[in-house]
């Protein structure tokens, strides 16, 4: 046959984003170009816009006793029993610390797996590929971190902070590109900037987000991963007096859990449906504390959960302080309510408490930026 | 040139990259955002609007979805996806369909874009990677190491 039929990648794109995921694995084989398109970030968000029902699936990595498991979000019915032998192949052959999620997005899943040498594993757990990135020690205890994709440069960063100092050292931020493979640190920010909550930063429009615990306290903290910048975003003012709130992420949304004591304790949780809008933050949903049947028996279970991301088919995943997770069914006609809906009736809470986090199946890879450059 | 129809429509005429011509509604032209932009900068008022990308085999094709999906309105939309469907089928095989997507790509006309990708997207979901590569004549420039490393990363999808 004459050469009448040889595709233009941007045909070849608009045909692929449309297969399987089996298929699109297959055709890893095809070539070198294919190879390199189907794992890159940038192919996982334009099949994500085409959406095939695929792409929808959402996971939860579990991480019980050394040991990562991940549960399937879909069929939330057989949940408790979704731990299938052969989950736990293909996982970093180290050991996880307690709670090792730096976050998830694309597919990825960031693990920190000594928070002192600071050892750091990028994950694909549907495909079993993983990365470990470059050491980075002498720089203290990691304090604040944070694993979030630039889509301008189909790229990954993952950011550490030390509030802690390493000896004779200063506080510092360090910043990795998957790209480039390489370590660098971040200008020392404002003084204002340095007093982070610990933890994970929650990553949303391609920055990472994080409640300050002190001076900066009118505003939530964000990390711009593109410009590499810090920034305010303003928080939500309810008119009532609450006891202390934590920040989450409900869907495409920055959302704000304030624990507020009426007749018994509630959770009211604020959305931000303008990004950086102070005057877009609307009360959303609210849940009740209850009394829990489980072994942990926490009275106030449900006070100490905040939204970590709302999933397809009406189920969200809450985290605990410490990177505790579980999953929660709910009704999900909100969006349009202005007001906050109680939604405690329909609650179902599935009580692993363990530490978890969300992440879509996807076959990105941890390499896949760097692919090219090693002609592979 | 500009014609007009005894029903006010104005025609325009497009000619493919080998000399055919074709004389439409410019109504169903537009519907190529490319067409109807030449259209909006004037390059349709000296003579034909020369398509060089676009061979007249592939042109009528083009024209028939376009005057279908011209005159249908939402109400029709069974009626209309039948007609897709048939449309595809009459592309025959994977040669015309990828013709036929690039002009589609070219012309911008999206409704024929994705149909496109959509039809070729189930042809080839079931296939080998040679049967892809045999297909659109790409060439495997894995060597034999990369080969076995990609070949290793996927098995366990196929245990």
């Amino acid at each position: 046959m004459p050469n009448l039929t040889r595709i233009p990648p941007e045909i070849v794109e608009e045909i692929l984003v449309l297969l399987p995921n089996k298929s699109i694995h297959r055709f890893r084989s095809v070539s070198r170009s294919w190879s390199s398109l189907l794992v890159s970030g940038r192919f996982h968000e334009l099949r994500c816009k085409s959406a095939p029902p695929e792409t929808k699936v959402t996971k939860v990595l579990h991480l019980a006793s050394s040991d990562y498991y991940i549960r399937d979000v879909i069929r939330i019915s057989d949940y408790r029993d979704d731990v299938k032998p052969g989950t736990k192949l293909y996982t970093p052959d180290l050991l996880p610390l307690s709670n090792p999620f730096v976050g998830s997005c694309n597919g990825l899943v960031c693990l920190l797996l000594d928070y002192c040498s600071r050892e750091i594993v990028v994950w694909n757990p549907f495909t079993g590929v993983y990365r470990k990135l470059p050491n980075i020690s002498g720089r203290g205890w990691a304090y604040t971190y944070g694993f979030g994709y630039v889509s301008t440069s189909d790229d990954y960063k993952v950011l550490l902070h030390s509030l802690v100092p390493a000896p004779g050292g200063e506080p510092m931020f360090d910043i990795i590109s998957l790209k480039t493979g390489s370590w660098k640190q971040v200008e020392n920010p404002d003084d204002t900037y340095q007093q982070h909550k610990e933890g994970s930063g929650l990553f949303l429009n391609g920055a990472l987000h994080w409640e300050s615990s002190t001076y900066f306290d009118k505003k939530i903290i964000a990390f711009d991963l593109t410009k590499e910048k810090f920034y305010g975003v303003p928080k939500p003012t309810p008119d009532y007096n609450y006891r202390y709130h934590r920040l989450g992420v409900a869907g495409e949304y920055l959302c704000m859990c304030f624990l507020v004591r009426r007749c018994q304790e509630s959770n009211i949780v604020w959305v931000m449906k303008e990004y950086c809008n102070e005057a877009s933050w609307v009360p959303f949903i609210s849940y009740t504390s209850f009394e829990s049947d489980n072994a942990f028996n926490y009275v106030n279970y449900a006070s100490n959960f905040v939204p970590h991301s709302v999933l397809d088919g009406g189920y969200m995943v809450l985290q605990y302080s410490d990177g505790y997770a579980d999953i929660l069914t709910w009704n999900n006609n909100h969006e349009e309510s202005d007001s906050a809906q109680e939604f405690f009736n329909n609650i179902k809470f599935y009580r692993h408490y363990e530490r978890a986090t969300p992440y879509k199946e996807a076959l990105t890879s941890p390499y896949a930026s760097t692919e090219m450059d090693q002609g592979f | 040139m500009s014609i007009t129809t005894e029903n006010n429509e104005k025609m325009i005429t497009l000619m493919s990259s080998d000399g055919e011509e074709f004389v439409v509604e410019e109504a169903v032209a537009a519907q190529s955002q490319t067409i109807k932009h030449l259209i909006e900068d004037g390059c349709s008022t000296e003579g034909s609007i020369p398509l060089p990308n676009v061979t007249g085999r592939v042109l009528s094709e083009v024209i028939q979805y376009c005057k279908k999906h011209s005159s249908s309105d939402d109400k029709e939309e069974k009626e209309l996806e039948a007609w897709d469907a048939e449309f595809v089928k009459a592309a025959d095989d994977h040669v015309a369909l990828t013709d036929l997507m690039m002009a589609a790509n070219f012309l911008d006309i999206k409704g024929l874009l994705d149909l496109v990708a959509q039809t070729l997207a189930n042809m080839i979901t079931g296939k080998s990677p040679e049967e892809v590569r045999r297909m659109w004549n790409i060439k495997n420039d894995f060597t034999p190491e990369e080969a076995e490393k990609v070949r290793k990363e996927n098995q366990w999808a196929f245990e």
